[in-house]
């Protein structure tokens, strides 16, 4: 008898509504894998975040709170230190983490506090529409930049991997992507380890996940996933940004 | 819609009704024993189909990269 790949436990029998193709309901199988094989689910508690992933509470069968938009990390922090024994996660998107929860990202992130972050990043803000983010790469299109992402006019984008990774405080820190099958199964360690080190209480960390948007991108499903190859890879490397789990 | 069929090496079930047509199963499968369906189901998408159920050798390569979890791979 070989393995079954099937719905993983920790998540309910409720379909998900995301656009075809979308990277965050591929984000979501990968934390409840993750969830069910370190054997967590009684003491996970999740927090969705405002954006497309606002009805994560309903898709994952743990414990789980949504909370305002940005809010993410302070919610976490609040959690965590309450109850120290829980394992805590909070889920966000790239208006939400980089644009109104700057602030609460970046203290929590030095103050390592030992909870785990999942960072979704499609350059764009989802669910109001397709607007420019914070991680809108440099000339590109969105429906509030119909020319294009133009730095003199707009700034740059914010990479936060690479600016968390100047802090003292995160332990781990890795960008991976779910845009084809090796990806996906790197996005998976990557998020396992996280929550590992969040179990082995060692501190922050943060896994950002570059994610296709067809429809905030106006482009196929397959476009979508070679577009993550082709730009966003290029402009935002994958990989470990910080790992001091072998120092600690 | 459901379609269970077990052959020698494993077995694939993709469940039509919470497919989206996205397609990423398809570029996926090493066998290439996916492909769209011609018809639509009740959301209006056109769901993968596996042509060659016996031909599946469980990789679940396309279980990782379903976004719907609408594939179920059992290897045998
Ligand atoms: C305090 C507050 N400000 C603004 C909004 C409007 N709003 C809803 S979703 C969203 C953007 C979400 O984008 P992102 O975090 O990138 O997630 P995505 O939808 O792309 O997954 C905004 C600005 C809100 N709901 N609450
Ligand atoms: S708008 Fe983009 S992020 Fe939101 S559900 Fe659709 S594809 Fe996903």
């Amino acid at each position: 008898m070989g393995r079954i790949y099937k719905k993983p436990v920790s998540m309910t029998k409720i379909a998900m509504r995301y656009c075809p193709g979308c990277g965050h309901s591929i984000a979501h199988r990968l934390i409840a894998e993750v969830i069910d094989e370190l054997d967590i689910r009684e003491r996970a508690v999740g927090i969705a975040p405002v954006g497309c992933s606002v009805f994560l509470d309903e898709y994952m069968d743990c414990d789980m709170i949504q909370v305002p938009h940005g809010r993410g990390c302070a919610s976490a922090t609040g959690m965590k230190r309450v109850r120290p024994d829980l394992i805590v996660f909070s889920y966000q998107g790239d208006g939400d983490l980089a644009a109104i929860g700057t602030a609460e990202t970046i203290h929590a992130a030095t103050r390592s506090e030992n909870f785990t972050v999942i960072f979704i990043n499609n350059a764009i803000y989802g669910m109001t529409g397709g607007q420019q983010a914070p991680t809108t790469m440099p000339g590109q299109k969105t429906t509030t930049n119909p020319y294009g992402r133009e730095v003199k006019v707009h700034g740059y984008p914010i990479k936060v991997c690479e600016m968390l990774s100047a802090l003292d405080g995160p332990i781990y820190l890795e960008r991976v992507a779910v845009n084809n099958v090796p990806n996906v199964l790197k996005a998976k360690r990557a998020i396992k380890k996280a929550f590992q080190i969040q179990l082995d209480g060692l501190g922050f960390t943060l896994v950002e996940i570059l994610s296709p948007c067809p429809t905030g991108w106006g482009v196929i499903p397959k476009k979508a996933c070679e577009y993550v190859d082709e730009k966003m890879s290029k402009y935002y490397p994958l990989g470990v940004y910080k790992d001091l789990t072998k120092k600690k | 819609m459901e379609e269970t069929i077990t052959k020698l090496k494993a077995k694939i079930k993709i469940i039509e009704t919470l497919c989206k047509g996205c397609g990423y199963c398809i570029d996926a499968c090493p066998k290439k024993i996916l492909e769209m369906a011609s018809y639509s189901n009740q959301s209006g998408y056109h769901p993968a189909r596996c042509i060659k159920p016996e031909d599946c050798i469980g990789c679940a390569l396309c279980y990782q990269v379903c976004p719907e979890i609408a594939i179920e791979v059992e290897k045998l």
